[in-house]
């Protein structure tokens, strides 16, 4: 193989040495001249050349690198390529489609012995990770039933969040885990399909769904937020990291978030008509929304106009008291206004949390 | 390939994250990645210095150049294998390049190089050795020196004592029973999806 001539052909065997980098340089440098010249062997090198790599995928022992390391290949990507500049919340359609892959592929990794460990919310006294995914993989079936794309060979036919979970529970007793994990990822494509290709603009159109009518957009962008916090719950579960969704998601559930906080006022001692809080959420850049205490969904980008209390704190920490997972007493945040009504607002964030 | 190692949804949303720019996906990408992509180099090379540069290049390529990961032609995580192997190998020869200079220096001024301190040989895991005993021990033996050695196919021939074309076609046919042993229920690839 010193011919560097891109007509001499290539056998099967230089190629898969190829593939397995397994060519001196010069050697190499021919064959690839060959393969810009002749598309089809081209497709075959890359063939084995993946066959090699998913070997490697097989059977290569993970090894932690040092914890400095993670810092230093983000300091390098951003010199080479600045990250994007996030400058609005993403769209429902994205924050679906992003917090469902992240889980997806958290699933993905756990071992055998992850799938029994047991969950800690209070709500879900019993549970293990894998009762939490077959309860994601339900109520993702149940949105792709409810969007006109359902997903072929699941039985479910119960409609509200509970009983759903229950049915799908019983089915997957006993079961391979994979199975959940398999029946979440469909669901999770087709449901992002389909409210991809009805675009922003027909989200507002009620679907049914947890036994009443809602907006498509409330329904995928509480599915969202459902999988993130169940994802937590799976991460604390096995001893890993909680995560935060990327900003430009986390500006959206903050939005949703704070549309939610008169809803548990209403639960939790009443509206407040004519008080009005504002929230400044220091992780997201002190972006922030005023709240109307006494109108369900009054929520407006924060403006200049004086408010009763506003509100400094995460937007991390509201979300994650919004769905009972962090205890408002140990939810950290300053006040400038009135301490009490803010108090109340906090203290109330967890009113609305289901399973 | 089968559709079973092509990516799947949730890799190819990881991909689109990353070509739209979002910092969080290669911090996704690093988190759920980064132990196999240094595990590889590290077998490959068996130094954790030259490993971690090694990982650290690849993920900062994959940001520069998120266009050229192709989930209609395997996992991700297969891709990174691939692009981990080829710096491996480069730098295995590099090294051996230059340990071969030092050693004819060496002989001429009379000093003894460090051996240590060039490229080492990770030992073969029980896990690596459990999926190649679905190979013939003679194309096992071929494979694991040009993978995770980093030996040409040409020093196949000469370690094994056997000649280069039978070196080159022992490769080919171990190649071709790893890909059919992908898709085997048994591999320890599939044991991590249950």
């Amino acid at each position: 193989m010193n011919d560097d001539s891109p007509n001499v052909p290539v056998s099967p065997d230089d190629l898969a040495a190829y593939a397995l980098d397994a060519h001196d340089a010069d050697d190499a440098a021919a064959i690839a001249a060959h393969l810009d010249a002749s598309p089809d062997d081209g497709r075959r090198e890359q063939d084995l050349r993946s066959a090699a790599g998913e070997f490697a995928a097989a059977v290569v022992t993970e090894v932690t690198p040092a914890p400095g390391l993670r810092s230093r290949v983000l300091a390098e990507a951003r010199r080479r390529r600045e990250p994007a500049v996030v400058i609005a919340g993403s769209s429902p359609i994205d924050v679906h489609r992003v917090e469902l892959g992240r889980a997806i592929l958290l699933l993905r990794d756990l071992t055998i012995d992850d799938w029994t460990r047991p969950v800690d919310p209070p709500e879900l006294d019993g549970w293990t990770v894998h009762d939490v995914v077959v309860h994601l993989a339900a109520n993702e079936t149940l949105l792709a039933h409810q969007l006109g794309v359902p997903l072929p060979g699941i039985p479910e036919t119960a409609t509200d969040n509970e009983g759903r979970t229950a049915q799908a529970h019983a089915r997957h007793a006993g079961r391979p885990p994979a199975l959940a994990v398999a029946e979440l990822e469909a669901a999770a494509e087709a449901t992002s399909a389909e409210v991809a290709a009805r675009g922003e603009a027909r989200l507002d159109e009620p679907i049914n769904w947890w036994g009443g009518r809602s907006p498509a957009r409330i329904a995928v962008l509480v599915r969202a937020f459902e999988t993130w916090t169940h994802a937590d719950d799976v991460r604390r579960a096995i001893g890993a990291s909680m995560v935060v969704p990327p900003p430009a998601s986390l500006l959206t559930m903050a939005h949703a978030a704070c549309g939610l906080v008169p809803r548990t006022l209403a639960v939790r001692g009443g509206l407040r008509p004519g008080r009005l809080v504002r929230f400044r959420f220091t992780d997201l850049g002190d972006a922030g929304w005023d709240v109307d205490l006494g109108a369900v969904g009054g929520v407006r980008p924060a403006g200049d106009d004086a408010v009763d209390a506003e509100i400094v704190t995460e937007a991390v920490a509201v979300c994650r008291g919004i769905s009972a997972r962090l205890d408002p007493r140990d939810l950290i945040f300053d006040v400038v206004g009135d301490e009490r009504l803010a108090r109340d607002v906090i203290d109330a964030l967890p009113a609305l949390a289901v399973i | 390939m089968d559709e079973r190692h092509q990516a799947s949804w949730a890799e190819r949303v990881l991909v689109e994250r990353l070509s739209g720019g979002d910092e969080a996906a290669l911090v996704d990408l690093y988190d759920r990645y980064a132990g196999f992509v240094y595990g590889l180099a590290v077998r490959t090379l068996a130094d954790r210095q030259i490993a971690e540069d090694i990982t650290q290049e690849v993920f900062v390529y994959l940001w520069e150049h998120p266009e050229r990961i192709d989930p209609g032609r395997g996992t991700l995580r297969g891709f990174l294998g691939t692009l981990t192997h080829r710096r491996a190998v480069d730098t295995v020869r590099r090294e051996e390049a230059r340990r071969r200079r030092e050693a004819r220096v060496a002989r001429e001024t009379g000093e003894v190089p460090d051996v240590a301190a060039a490229v080492l040989r990770a030992d073969t895991t029980g896990r690596v050795r459990t999926a190649l005993e679905v190979l013939p021990a003679a194309q096992r033996r071929a494979l694991e020196l040009a993978y995770f050695q980093g030996y040409t196919y040409r020093q196949v021939a000469d370690v094994l004592g056997i000649p280069e074309g039978t070196a080159k076609s022992r490769l080919r046919l171990a190649l071709a029973r790893i890909a059919e042993n992908l898709d085997s229920p048994t591999s320890e690839h599939s044991e991590r999806w249950v």
